[in-house]
């Protein structure tokens, strides 16, 4: 599991919540190497954000499109334990 | 004239005789080109009850102003006729390379009048020397039968190593009524059966091969902005932010997500096998290298191979669409499979859509006892690979239950009592989003003129993808207005000759209203024309418009702008639309509002009058 922060503040492991990161099209690259198929299980400090996930992966927020379990969500929701997490580069066509 | 040439070749098939007349300047203008000139020529000449297979029906190939320019993605072209699939009108958009030969020969528009009494290919060559092209109109016997590469390579060892085909396969000349036609090979003006007319017309082949250049307005600005637009499309490449990364194949992971992904013919959205059909399974187990149409920056195109697995050959694609329709919708979780069907498809000139939406639906009817094992000729199941690639091929030879296949879902769902398994629009099989969880592509499958289609105004742009805002797909708010600005915003586009991947994105103000800014300026820079947003969208208002006259005429009214119950009354029963419906009702007098339409979908006079269209 990975742990994330918000800005540059470590908080107490505790607090964590369990979510599920989603990155597809060109955002896979970002997840970690030993992830399967297009997710992974990371742990965020409670009253994280889909901006503060994206900050910590280093994914720009510009042109990215959020989910949160399935459903359109702001940049700044906050997450919930058992949320899952889809972001992707907003192009379209197929 | 700038952007256009001006001319339109008219080939009559039945006397062989062939005449090049000129369009004047204001109908250029008021109809923009490509689909927009096409659905002018048709409704003025052609009886919208004829039978699309008759001679009467007229075949359209039309380029528009921005084709064979150095406009990014001005390399399209529309096929238009009366559809066999639905009865309607179809508009099958194509890329490649063939479209800006085409515009090369001198030739905007070609309209195929009749039916030859023999098969035939037509041979258009022009030098810069010649005013108008040379046509010929060659015997295709030899061809008749011939798959599409054979095909290709025959003629272009036969005319000029340099020139471009399209062409039919055995499915267009069997009638199969989602016949399409192939250019390039791998490119397809592929819905509604175009390839079936083109078979009625014992018409196999039309290649092309041209030097002229088109006259533009204001080459220099013109030169500065196509510039500016591929920059920000290369910026976007090199950030990883392009269908170039994975082609339209990674789109079938975004729709699972929102769980409106086409399973088990629309029974649910969300796919269990999806990691299997992803754009990084295409990447990893069948890509060569990406591929462009002529010019274009975006390179969403795959080049892909079979070798080296139990499948073999090669070719390109498979796009979202195909994953789709002969993915998901039937059960399959195997891309290998489904880039085998692709290519077959490809291979014999059949739809990928309408070919796996079709297959779906008989398996939908085999495995509740509907069909037989005995009269499908074998045991057909959601996730069977083997039985959709051999139903690809018997549908496309109208060979066994290929036959009853080759009328499409509605006309076989209907044939054995239960019309309501196929999920259509007007006849036409609906595309890879499903509309519970996407309500405005529901209102555009149902209101359509080519019938379910998402390319008549694709508002997954922004209710999936956030193109060039988010919209949220569950809410019915606004989506009126949006599917009318939308299938305006597409008819431009096809009249213009553009790529949608390119016009939207880049050439529209990236605001919520979507306004097409820099698509006017793009024309008026390589036509003169002096379109504004507003005349610009009342171009394409006109075209749809007419468009819409020619259904009425044909016997369409407010009774076929609706869906299938699945769509109106069935929940989705799980995912992130789980127990929604698509509320068609609360959105259609909205709609016909805004249009200028009367309650039964008939365009007003009031309107007519506004557009100059009586």
């Amino acid at each position: 599991m990975q742990n994330v922060s918000p800005a540059d503040t470590m908080d107490d492991r505790a607090n964590g919540v369990a979510i599920t990161l989603k990155l597809f099209g060109g955002f896979r690259r970002h997840l970690p190497a030993e992830s399967e198929g297009h997710a992974c299980e990371i742990e965020v400090p409670r009253g994280s954000t889909p901006g503060h996930v994206l900050a910590h992966f280093h994914i720009s927020t510009e042109g990215a499109v959020v989910l949160i379990n399935g459903l359109t969500a702001g940049l700044d929701c906050p997450l919930e334990a058992g949320d899952v997490l889809a972001a992707f580069p907003s192009l379209a066509g197929g | 004239m700038f952007g256009w040439h001006g001319k339109v070749l008219r080939i009559d098939l039945a006397h062989e005789t062939t005449r090049v007349e000129e369009i004047d300047p204001q109908t250029a203008r008021d109809y923009i080109g490509g689909r927009g000139w096409a659905i002018k020529v048709l409704s003025d000449e052609v009886d919208p009850r004829v039978d699309p297979l008759s001679p009467e029906n007229h075949l359209i190939f039309s380029t528009g102003p921005l084709t064979g320019t150095p406009a990014p993605t001005g390399n399209r072209f529309m096929v238009t006729t009366k559809a066999p699939l639905t009865g309607a009108i179809a508009c099958s958009n194509s890329g490649g390379m063939y479209p800006t030969e085409m515009k090369r020969t001198g030739i905007d528009m070609i309209v195929f009048e009749g039916r030859a009494d023999r098969p035939v290919y037509v041979w258009i060559n022009v030098s810069e020397a010649d005013d108008d092209p040379q046509v010929d109109i060659r015997p295709a016997d030899h061809l008749w039968g011939e798959r599409v590469p054979e095909t290709t390579e025959t003629l272009l060892a036969e005319t000029d190593e340099k020139a471009r085909v399209a062409c039919i396969g055995p499915a267009g000349e069997r009638l199969v009524k989602m016949a399409s036609i192939m250019n390039d090979k791998h490119r397809a003006a592929g819905r509604s059966g175009v390839g079936a007319v083109m078979g009625s017309k014992n018409l196999k082949a039309v290649v092309v091969r041209g030097t002229k250049g088109v006259e533009l307005a204001e080459p220099d600005a013109m030169r500065d902005l196509c510039a500016e637009v591929r920059r920000e499309v290369a910026a976007d490449v090199k950030k990883g932010s392009s269908l170039r990364d994975y082609g339209t194949a990674y789109v079938p992971i975004v729709t699972n997500e929102l769980g409106i992904l086409p399973t088990r013919n629309f029974q649910t959205g969300v796919f269990e096998g999806v990691e299997g059909i992803t754009g990084v399974v295409l990447t990893e187990e069948y890509l060569i290298r990406p591929k462009a149409c002529y010019g274009c920056p975006i390179a969403c195109g795959r080049r892909t191979t079979l070798e080296g697995t139990p499948y073999g050959g090669e070719g390109e694609g498979p796009e979202y669409e195909t994953i789709a329709s002969l993915g998901s919708a039937c059960g399959l979780d195997d891309l290998g499979a489904v880039t085998k069907a692709n290519y077959l498809c490809n291979e014999l000139g059949l739809d990928t859509i309408s070919a796996g939406m079709t297959i779906a639906c008989a398996m939908e009817m085999a495995e509740k006892g509907i069909l037989s094992d005995d009269e499908v000729g074998m045991k057909l199941r959601f996730g069977d690979s083997d039985a959709v690639i051999r139903l690809v091929e018997q549908m496309a030879l109208r060979e066994g239950f290929g036959d009853v296949l080759a009328e499409g879902s509605y006309r076989m769902a209907e044939q054995y009592g239960h019309p309501e398994l196929a999920v259509t629009a007007k006849k036409q099989e609906f595309p890879g989003y499903d509309p519970r969880g996407s309500k405005g592509m529901g209102l555009l499958y149902a209101t359509s003129n080519v019938g379910a289609s998402h390319m008549a105004g694709d508002l997954a742009y922004m209710e999936v993808f956030g193109v060039p805002v988010k919209l949220d797909p569950l809410s019915l708010e606004r989506k009126p207005w949006y599917i009318k600005h939308f299938e305006d915003l597409f008819t431009i586009i096809d009249a213009a000759g553009l790529c949608v991947f390119l016009s939207i994105r880049y050439l529209c103000d990236a605001t919520e209203d979507v306004m097409p800014g820099r698509m006017a300026r793009l024309l008026n820079l390589a036509t003169g024309a002096e379109y504004t947003v507003e005349s610009l969208l009342e171009a394409g208002d006109r075209v749809y418009t007419l468009e819409r006259l020619f259904l009425t005429k044909a016997g369409f009214s407010r009774e076929d702008d609706t869906l299938p119950k699945r769509m109106l009354e069935e929940p989705m029963p799980e995912g992130p639309a789980k127990g929604h419906v698509v509320e068609l009702d609360e959105m259609l007098p909205e709609f016909y509002e805004l249009r200028g339409w009367d309650e039964d979908g008939v365009p007003t006079r009031k309107k007519l009058t506004e557009l100059g269209l009586v």
